[in-house]
């Protein structure tokens, strides 16, 4: 939420920048397609992360400590 | 105060309310319905900042393929919310007050900006003719930053390989997990066999119209990936299994294919990833063709996550119960043929 | 002529609003969801299709105007879809909330 509200200020810069024909700055509107782009396979790398946290541990959140046998679970999956 | 501004005010104050609702609804389900909810009228906010490709984008990517990704994880994950304590009222408090402190810095910078603004608009239109496009931001995306471009179709291939990796290694090669069953008399399998076709004909619309308006090959691929998803969710086909050479093939022929007519700039024109006069546009929509197809087939895999099926291992005994056309005993059975 | 298209515009789309927030208060009011599933894909395709109805004289040419349609059309079979699925896993699961 906090990417898609940086890409909404850029949004806004672009609409500033309106001349030569056209209503936005053609340039922060492709940065911004770029960046929705990135953040999409970011949030799916993210979101993998998380899966194969649930599958090791049975947790959906990282323990304030480390588990006793991290080392064993780490080689074994 | 004219319509126009009456119906922004009111569009911001709907997106600032369903966003604070996101974040503090308790219930993962609900949060990414209204991630949903929200990323439409994002979408809305963009055509109101006359910026019709992004809208496109966010619409397609940003809610709509993201939506599902984080629907899917919400699912696999219901059995951990059981035990998740949400942060203290502290934490959530700096949290808050921070991010509203940079929100207001940021805005405030906008706000700053000598009139008129700093823009490269008449530079990017002066040059767009020589292209022979008339898409400034297709202009931006292809010709001024096509390396941009490229990079950002190596990230979104480097992902799925980072993804894929997450899997054990015995699932290496293996098929995503889709937990669907097939219904031929189901109504959903009557929506894959009709949305399909006239959505992958909107999908080579936007890519051929965004030379000259709002699309292009991003939009296109995205509701390319929204079609095969589909059709994969109703069960009318399965998921290929990763290894598959011709998946992989796909999936790198956008970025092989524009990183070819990159360095084919070296000997037909000025250097890396620049055009023969007159050829642009045939040059640039033969890389958007290829993009739009790798992006389609990479956004729907980065989607489905990693892969669950075990080649190596045995299947477990539960698997003999699943129905003969589930993708799970399919895959399976590519392995186990005994079964 | 462009001042009768458009009162009809704005009649047209205010009648569609009024659909809309019939659904929406149907949607917040009635007790359980697949009454709501009824009041929303009832009210809302009736709605969408009187917006697209008093856009239609707004729109750029014939091609603009079939655009229009198209949308309704595909709103409309994916709301039914949506609605006959989201029914179909009310009844499978056996509980409604």
């Amino acid at each position: 939420m906090i990417g898609s509200g940086v890409f909404m200020l850029f949004g806004v810069i672009a609409r500033r920048g309106a001349a030569g024909g056209v209503d936005a700055d053609p340039v922060p509107q492709a940065l911004v397609i770029t960046g929705i782009v990135v953040a999409f396979s970011a949030t799916a790398m993210a979101v993998a992360l998380l899966l194969r946290l649930f599958k090791a541990t049975g947790e959906a959140t990282l323990a304030v400590s480390a588990p006793k046998d991290a080392g064993g679970d780490g080689d074994r999956s | 105060m004219s319509p126009a501004t009456i119906f922004d005010i009111g569009l911001a104050v709907l997106v600032l309310g369903v966003a604070a609702w996101t974040i503090l609804v308790r219930d993962t389900f609900a949060a990414v319905v209204s991630f949903v909810v929200y990323g439409l009228l994002v979408a809305l906010v963009w055509v109101r900042l006359s910026a019709v490709d992004v809208a496109l984008t966010e619409a397609a990517i940003g809610s709509g393929v993201t939506g599902m990704l984080l629907l899917g994880a919400a699912a696999r994950l219901r059995p951990a919310e059981a035990g998740a304590t949400p942060p203290s009222a502290l934490i959530c408090a700096s949290a808050a007050g921070l991010c509203t402190l940079i929100a207001m810095g940021l805005a405030a910078t906008t706000l700053i900006l000598p009139d008129p603004a700093p823009t490269l608009a008449p530079a990017a239109m002066a040059g767009l003719p020589a292209s022979g496009l008339g898409n400034p931001v297709t202009g931006v995306l292809f010709v001024y930053r096509a390396l941009d471009t490229l990079l950002e179709k190596v990230v979104l291939v480097l992902a799925l390989v980072g993804v894929w990796s997450l899997a054990a290694d015995e699932e290496w090669g293996g098929t995503p997990e889709i937990s669907a069953t097939r219904q031929p008399d189901g109504i959903l399998t009557f929506l894959a066999q009709l949305l399909p076709p006239v959505g992958i004909v909107l999908a080579i619309y936007m890519f051929w119209v965004g030379a000259d308006h709002p699309g292009g090959a991003f939009q296109g691929g995205a509701l390319l990936t929204a079609m095969w998803l589909l059709v994969l969710m109703a069960g009318v086909r399965t998921a290929p299994a990763t290894g598959l050479v011709a998946l992989r093939l796909v999936i790198v022929a956008g970025p092989v294919i524009f990183l070819a007519i990159g360095f084919a700039g070296f000997a037909w024109a000025d250097g890396f990833l620049s055009y023969p006069a007159g050829y642009a546009k045939p040059l640039i929509v033969i890389a958007e063709a290829a993009l739009t197809l790798s992006i389609g087939v990479t956004l729907g895999l980065l989607a489905l996550g990693p892969r669950r099926c075990m080649a190596s291992a045995p299947p477990p005994s539960w698997a003999s119960g699943c129905s003969a056309s589930s993708p799970a005993r399919s895959c399976y059975a590519k392995f186990w043929p005994s079964m | 002529m462009t001042l009768g298209l458009d009162l009809f515009t704005v009649l047209a789309v205010s009648a569609g609003c009024l659909f809309f927030i019939a659904g929406t208060v149907g949607l917040l009011r009635f007790p359980d969801t697949l009454t709501r599933l009824h009041a929303l894909t009832k009210a809302d395709n009736l709605g969408l299709g009187l917006v697209v109805l008093g856009l239609l004289p707004q729109s750029a040419g014939m091609l603009g105007a079939l655009k229009l349609v198209c949308v309704w059309l595909i709103a409309q079979v994916s709301s039914a879809v949506v609605s006959q699925v989201i029914a179909g896993a009310i009844r499978d699961k056996g509980h409604e909330s």
